[in-house]
């Protein structure tokens, strides 16, 4: 190639550099360039190479067959890579393999022409030539340029082998994780089970429509049923009759509202036997850690028959006894009022005779046992009574109206003592209480704060509300502290305080009912009652009053 | 004063009680007195017939008898036809105000609950305000 540029350099035909020789170079541009277009395929004004210069046959033909080895070499390369890119479709840069292809190509043209040029001197048409793979060329370059910083990203072979080692051992490690956590998946569900089993309640599970998804061992042993037969709607069927409705309803309020279950109690039937066993039914939804909805709900059965037989015997025996003691007082009043008037009938007998003294302290002391008996019974007829009371409607009470008519019941008993009361009801005005009960407490225990005041000073009873916020529910403390004789409380003083017909004081006049019944008033609404006292200082009652039950309870 | 009041309860002791208040407040001229409900629907019986003068103008009645109680008593008394020709004033004798209270009274023909025992100051009540002159007011 180097040589034919000298030789077109010799013959003036490349565009002029400063250069004057021939006298084409100086006609215009325009002429030159059309003359070339003209005459791209015709030799004329070129002689065969090889009638220019001195060419001996080896230097001539070493210059053919080189040119057209070259040729050949150059052109086989573009079809080399075009198969090589088109059945590697993940190659990368695609179009400069297409570029480099048109590249190589011009090239091998170049040569063919070169090697032409010695017969046929078409050095028009080479010029173009040349032109073209120029460009190619450089085309090739700025593409190259452009692409290089990425081709330095590419991985190497090695890379990617190495890129391969790495993952393959993190999906190992990962492998390896994973069965771990299989395995101790598996530990747990043994866990489980075993639990579930070890557990002496019938557990189970259900999805959020109430439908039973599992099952513990026992509820197989106690039904004798397998979990097809458990499975759906079947529990119905193992429960008592007369206590579906209320499950049944219970379970849909639960499922409704998402509010476990606590104190459901209902009779399920037992296999081995055919009995029917009282069961305390729990319920806990789980909720989703996400979202927040409920998943699932566990439950359980725990069989409380001996309880709940025992606690129905109780119930039975409380009310027989309460039915005795007013049976009792009842039957009772008629033959003590008798006896009174008999006393009375002897009396007006015996008035106009003259009798011993003895006789007429016979009477009195007579009189005085008939009155303690009346006592008696009346108080036997209270207590008897308390059953009654328990069942009163409960209301919002104003306390401070509440308070004020005891004081006008209790006025003599202050006027007597110089008592001064002191009410602090500001945080909580309102209890939700029978009234008539509420009353009967609040008497009793101003009453005996008066009753029981210390001879040194003036008695003042303090009478307070507060919420028992402790515990954060609505219940409420009513408190009334006294500055009074005050008690040194043991267990045994604090059972007998609060004991039927018990006193710890004799000096003053009572029956030993009071306290009795403020305890059970308050327990039977589901209370409790609190004393602390001081000898000699006074002494504090704090009743802790629960909170209203509200309208839907899951025992129907 | 009262012709005739009749008593019925079956404690002998308050019936010999009553009878001697009564004597003593010269209440009436007669007392009878009947040891349950049925012993005493037949002293009505007996007594109240069409020209009969002494058919008591008072009952005294205790509510827990034997064979009839003071309740089959006032039952079986609103079917007799006798009540129209002669008033009759009804006073249930309870032991204790809970009874009362337990109501069941209302449709009876009763008419008032007093609780035992019988004193004076109740039977001069009673005579107030249901007789006039010996004779029931209406």
């Amino acid at each position: 190639m180097h040589h034919c540029i000298q030789l077109l350099l010799r013959l003036g035909l490349v565009l002029p550099l400063g250069r004057t020789q021939g006298g084409s170079s100086t006609r215009p541009l325009a002429d030159q360039v059309k003359e070339f277009f003209s005459g791209l395929l015709d030799p004329k004004g070129f002689p065969a190479r090889w009638h220019c210069g001195q060419w001996t046959d080896f230097h001539g033909w070493l210059y053919i067959v080189s040119d057209l080895l070259i040729w050949s070499a150059y052109f086989a390369i573009p079809f080399l890579l075009l198969r090589f890119i088109s059945q590697r479709r993940d190659v990368p840069f695609n179009r400069l393999f297409w570029l480099f292809g048109l590249f190589i190509f011009a090239c091998g043209a170049t040569h063919l022409l070169d090697a032409l040029i010695f017969w046929l001197p078409l050095y028009r048409l080479n010029g173009l030539l040349l032109l073209v793979t120029a460009v190619a060329s450089w085309g090739t370059v700025w593409a190259l340029a452009g692409v290089l910083p990425q081709a330095l990203l590419l991985k190497t072979p090695a890379d990617l082998e190495r890129i391969v080692k790495d993952r393959t051992t993190e999906l190992a490690a990962a492998n390896q994780q994973l069965q771990e956590v299989a395995a101790q998946l598996r530990h747990r569900n043994a866990e489980f089970s075993t639990l579930t089993n070890a557990m002496p309640q019938l557990a189970w599970m259900a999805e959020t429509d109430g439908q039973i998804s599992w099952y513990n061992q026992q509820w197989y042993d106690y039904t004798g049923l397998s979990f097809a037969d458990l499975g759906g709607i079947n529990w119905q069927q193992h429960i008592h009759p007369d206590d579906f409705a209320a499950t049944a309803a219970a379970w849909q309020h639960a499922l409704a509202t998402g509010e476990p279950l606590t104190t459901l109690r209902n009779r399920w039937k037992r296999a081995a036997n055919g009995e029917y066993r009282w069961h305390l039914v729990r319920a806990v939804p789980l909720h989703d850690e996400a979202t927040g909805a409920i998943r699932l709900w566990v439950g359980t059965n725990t069989d409380i028959h001996a309880q709940q037989v025992q606690q129905q015997e109780l119930e039975r025996v409380n009310a027989d006894l309460n039915t005795f003691v007013y049976t009792a007082s009842h039957d009772l009043k008629t033959p003590i009022h008798n006896i009174e008037a008999l006393l009375e009938e002897l009396r007006e007998e015996l008035a106009p005779v003259p009798v011993p003294a003895d006789v007429a302290t016979l009477l009195t002391l007579m009189r005085g046992a008939v009155d303690r008996f009346k006592g008696t019974i009346g108080q036997l007829t209270e207590v008897a009574k308390l059953q009654h009371l328990s069942e009163a409607p409960t209301t919002a009470v104003d306390l401070a109206a509440l308070v004020e008519e005891v004081r006008q019941d209790l006025r003599p008993l202050f006027a007597a003592t110089g008592g001064q009361l002191h009410l602090d009801v500001a945080a909580c005005p309102r209890l939700v209480f029978a009234e008539k009960n509420l009353r009967s407490v609040v008497h009793n225990l101003l009453s005996n704060a008066l009753k029981y005041r210390h001879p040194d000073r003036v008695p003042a009873v303090w009478l307070r509300t507060y919420p028992a916020s402790a515990d954060g529910s609505r219940s409420a403390v009513l408190e009334v502290e006294d500055n009074g004789l005050g008690l040194a409380l043991g267990p045994a003083e604090e059972r007998k305080l609060f004991g039927l017909f018990e006193r710890l004081h004799d000096h003053v006049e009572g029956s030993g009912l009071g306290l009795f019944m403020v305890k059970k008033i308050v327990e039977n609404a589901g209370g409790r009652i609190e004393v602390s006292s001081r000898l000699g200082q006074g002494t504090v009652f704090r009743l802790h009053l629960p909170a209203p039950r509200p309208a839907l309870q899951e025992e129907g | 004063m009262l012709s005739t009041v009749l008593l019925v309860d079956d404690d002998s002791t308050t019936n010999f009680l009553n009878e001697r208040l009564l004597r003593r407040l010269n209440v009436s001229h007669r007392i009878l007195v009947a040891t349950n409900g049925q012993l005493g629907l037949e002293v009505l019986a007996e007594r109240c017939g069409e020209d009969s003068m002494d058919c008591p103008a008072l009952v005294l009645l205790d509510m827990k008898m034997p064979v009839m109680n003071g309740f089959e008593f006032l039952e079986e008394f609103m079917q007799l036809p006798l009540r129209q020709q002669h008033p009759i004033v009804i006073v249930l004798l309870t032991s204790t105000q809970l009874e009362q209270d337990l109501g069941q009274y209302q449709h009876l023909p009763i008419a008032e609950c007093l609780t035992k025992p019988l004193t004076q100051e109740k039977v001069s009540h009673l005579l107030s305000r249901y007789f006039s002159d010996g004779h029931p007011l209406n």
